[in-house]
C-alpha cells in the first residue's frame, strides 16, 4: 500500500472550522450547518449526535470531502482543503478518508472479498499483498469464513463488517461512520460499535460516528450534539455497571 | 473493468436481455446486407465479369444501354487512339421463345466475334458445344442451363429471327436479367432490321492506365461520355434505387441499434446511480468510472455483434437460389463495425450521466 498521504501523529487529524451549508429551499434558503466546528485527533472516536434532520449526514459529507460548504474549512492531516479541486481532492478522499454508511453499501456482485479488493483496484494497487491484507482484514471483523460470499448471502450485520473491513482496507487517517448500526438490531449494533471503537484506538484513526442509539455512547471518546446547525459538547453517559462487577 | 466484468457474470440475465436485442439487429443487418450485395450482384454481375476498364456511351445517356446509340465513327475516335483497346458492345433486353413455346428473358450482347469481348462469351463451360462460336449462335448465361439445352433454337420476336443455343458460359445478369451473347451482327440485325448502318450501344475499353490517354479530349471529339466500369453500374436497370433503399434501410437499424444501446444503458446507469456514488465515495475518480463502464458496454456489443453477424451468415447460407443472396466480407465487416460504434454512441448519453453523478448520492444526505 502507498504511505497514507496524512501524517497520524497530526495533533488534529480532521478539523472543521466554522463550517457552513446551505441549500435552497423554495424561494428561500436553509441553512444546515452554522459555523460548525470539530476537531478529531489520532486515536479519538467522537460520536455526533442530533435529532433526525439536523445535519449529521451534510457534516459527514463535508468532512469525507463528498460536498464542499459554501463556508469555512475542512483540514485533513493539518492540509487545508478548501483549494483542492478535482483530482487532488478526489486523491486526498481515496488515500486518507473511509466511510462506512448507513444502510450496509455493498456491490451486489461483488463477494465479501472482493468489495475490499475493488478498494485495491481503484489505487491501482491490487496485488498477492493486497489480496492477502483483504483476507486478513474480513478475519479481523470476523468473516474470513464468508470472504468467497455474494452479499444476497449475507445478513444485514455481516454486511455492514464487510463496510468496515472495506473502509480500513485503504489504510485510512480518518473514518467517518454514518448511523452505521441503524438498520442492525440492539446485539449487532453493539457488536458493530465495539468493532469501530476497537480499530480506531487500535490503527489510530481519528473517527466521526453519527450515533442514533443512546446506549452505543459507552463506547466512544467524545460526543458532540449537532444541534441549530452547530456542534456543541455533549456528556459521556454514566458507564454501565457489568453484570459481574455488580455488588452481589 | 474489475467491477464491469463481476457485474457481467453475476446480472447475466439483464445483459443477455439487451445482448439478445442487439444480436438481432446485428443478424438483420447482416442478412439486409446479403440480401443488398446479392441484389446489386444480380444487377451487375454479368458487367463487372467483363474484362474492360471503361464504357463510353452517347453523350447524355447517363451510363444506360438503352438510352445509347453510337456510330462506328466513335469507334474509330477510340480504337486509334494508343493506350486504348475498344470494341463495340450491342445491349437490349428480348424476350425469346424456345421450340416448345417456352419464353426466357434475355439480356442480350452483342460482341465483335474479333475483339476482346468475344473472350468473355468464349469461355464456355464444360456443358458448351465444343467449338460453339457466335457467329448466328447464343452463348447463354449459365443460370439457364436447367431451361435450354445446347442446340434449342430460341425465337426472339418481332425480327422472327431464330437463333440456336451453342454453349453456355459464366455471363452472369444485368439488370436482374441473364446474359446471352451473339455476334454484332446478328445483334444488329435483331435491333435494326436491315437498316443498322453499323450502329451499337457502347463502346467496351480497356484504357492503360499509364500511357496517359485524354478521355474527356476523346469524349469531347466523338460526341460520347466516358466513365469506369464501376460509374456505369449505375445505368443498370433499378441499381440506384435498389442501393439507396438497401442503404436506407441499413441507416435505420442503426439508428435503432444506437437508441436500443443508448436506452439499455441509460437506464442501467440510473438504477445504479448509487452504486457508483459508492464507487467515487470510495475514491474512484469519473475517468475509473467510465472506463468501467465503457469496457463492460464493449464487451456486451462485440460478443452481441459478433453473435448476430454469424447467425446472419448461418441464415444467408441456407437461402436458397431463388433469394439473390451474396456476402462482401468488407460489407458485412462494415455493418457489424458500423454496429458497434453507433451503440458505443448511442451511449454516450449515459455515460455523461456517469461522469456527472455526484458521490454524495452514497449518503443519506438532505438536499
Amino acid at each position: 500500500m502507498t504511505p497514507a498521504i496524512v501524517p497520524r501523529e497530526h495533533a488534529t487529524t480532521l478539523r472543521l472550522d466554522d463550517v457552513t451549508v446551505t441549500v435552497p429551499d423554495g424561494d428561500d434558503t436553509l441553512t444546515i450547518l452554522d459555523g460548525a466546528r470539530l476537531d478529531v485527533g489520532a486515536r479519538e472516536l467522537v460520536a455526533v449526535t442530533g435529532r433526525s434532520g439536523s445535519g449529521k449526514s451534510t457534516l459527514l459529507a463535508v468532512a469525507g470531502l463528498l460536498r464542499r460548504p459554501d463556508h469555512g474549512e475542512v483540514t485533513i492531516g493539518g492540509r487545508p482543503t478548501s483549494q483542492l479541486r478535482g483530482r487532488a481532492r478526489t486523491g486526498l478522499r481515496r488515500d486518507a478518508i473511509a466511510l462506512v454508511f448507513q444502510a450496509p453499501q455493498v456491490f451486489p456482485s461483488l463477494t465479501a472479498v472482493q468489495q475490499l479488493e475493488l478498494v485495491a483496484h481503484i489505487r491501482g494497487e491490487l496485488d498477492g499483498r493486497a489480496r492477502r491484507r483483504a483476507r486478513e482484514l474480513l478475519e479481523r471483523v470476523g468473516l474470513a469464513d464468508r470472504a468467497d460470499t455474494l452479499p444476497g448471502h449475507l445478513s444485514g450485520g455481516e454486511r455492514q463488517r464487510v463496510g468496515i473491513a472495506r473502509a480500513l482496507m485503504g489504510d485510512p487517517a480518518v473514518l467517518l461512520a454514518d448511523e452505521p448500526t441503524a438498520s442492525l438490531d440492539p446485539e449487532r449494533s453493539r457488536e458493530v460499535m465495539e468493532l469501530l471503537a476497537a480499530e480506531t484506538h487500535r490503527r489510530g484513526l481519528a473517527a466521526v460516528v453519527v450515533v442514533h442509539d443512546p446506549t452505543e455512547l459507552d463506547l466512544v471518546d467524545r460526543v458532540d450534539e449537532l444541534h441549530a446547525g452547530s456542534l456543541r459538547p455533549r456528556s459521556l453517559p454514566a458507564p454501565v455497571a457489568s453484570p459481574a462487577a455488580a455488588p452481589g | 473493468m474489475y467491477l464491469a466484468l463481476r457485474d457481467l457474470r453475476v446480472a447475466k440475465g439483464r445483459f443477455a436481455l439487451v445482448g439478445a436485442v442487439i444480436a438481432l439487429v446485428a443478424l438483420l443487418a447482416t442478412v439486409l446486407s446479403g440480401l443488398a450485395a446479392g441484389l446489386v450482384d444480380d444487377g451487375i454481375s454479368g458487367l463487372r465479369a467483363l474484362p474492360i476498364t471503361h464504357l463510353t456511351f452517347q453523350e447524355g445517356a447517363d451510363s444506360s444501354f438503352s438510352r445509347s446509340t453510337l456510330t462506328p465513327d466513335a469507334l474509330a475516335a477510340f480504337a486509334s487512339t494508343d493506350g486504348v483497346e475498344a470494341t463495340p458492345v450491342g445491349v437490349s433486353f428480348v424476350n425469346a421463345a424456345s421450340d416448345d413455346g417456352s419464353t426466357v428473358d434475355l439480356a442480350l450482347f452483342g460482341v465483335d466475334p474479333g475483339g476482346f469481348l468475344a473472350a468473355a462469351s468464349a469461355a464456355p463451360t464444360a456443358a458448351s458445344a465444343p467449338g460453339g462460336g457466335l457467329d448466328g449462335g447464343l452463348v447463354l448465361s449459365e443460370d439457364l442451363a436447367d431451361q435450354a439445352t445446347i442446340g434449342e433454337r430460341f425465337t426472339v420476336p418481332g425480327s422472327d429471327e431464330t437463333l440456336p443455343v451453342v454453349g453456355f458460359t459464366f455471363a452472369g445478369t444485368y439488370g436482374h436479367v441473364p446474359i446471352a451473347y451473339t455476334d454484332l451482327a446478328t445483334w444488329q440485325h435483331l435491333q435494326y432490321g436491315d437498316d443498322a448502318r453499323g450502329r451499337f450501344s457502347a463502346i467496351a475499353l480497356q484504357v492503360d492506365g499509364g500511357a496517359g490517354v485524354d478521355l474527356a479530349a476523346l469524349d469531347a471529339d466523338a460526341g460520347t461520355e466516358t466513365g469506369s466500369k464501376e460509374a456505369a453500374f449505375a445505368g443498370s436497370p433499378g441499381y440506384s434505387a435498389e442501393t439507396a433503399t438497401m442503404s436506407l434501410i441499413r441507416g435505420f437499424l442503426l439508428v435503432i441499434s444506437a437508441l436500443v444501446v443508448g436506452a439499455f444503458f441509460t437506464v442501467w446507469t440510473v438504477q445504479r446511480t448509487r452504486q457508483i456514488g459508492l464507487l467515487k465515495a470510495l475514491g474512484a475518480s469519473s475517468w475509473y468510472v467510465v472506463r468501467d463502464a465503457v469496457g463492460q458496454l464493449a464487451v456486451v456489443l462485440l460478443a452481441s455483434v459478433l453473435v448476430g453477424t454469424l447467425a446472419g451468415l448461418g441464415l444467408g447460407g441456407l437461402v436458397g437460389d431463388d433469394v439473390p443472396f451474396g456476402f462482401a466480407a468488407g460489407s458485412v465487416l462494415a455493418s457489424a463495425v458500423s454496429l458497434a460504434l453507433v451503440g458505443m454512441a448511442g451511449s454516450l448519453v449515459a455515460l455523461r450521466r456517469l461522469a456527472s453523478i455526484d458521490p454524495v448520492v452514497s449518503l443519506a444526505v438532505e438536499q
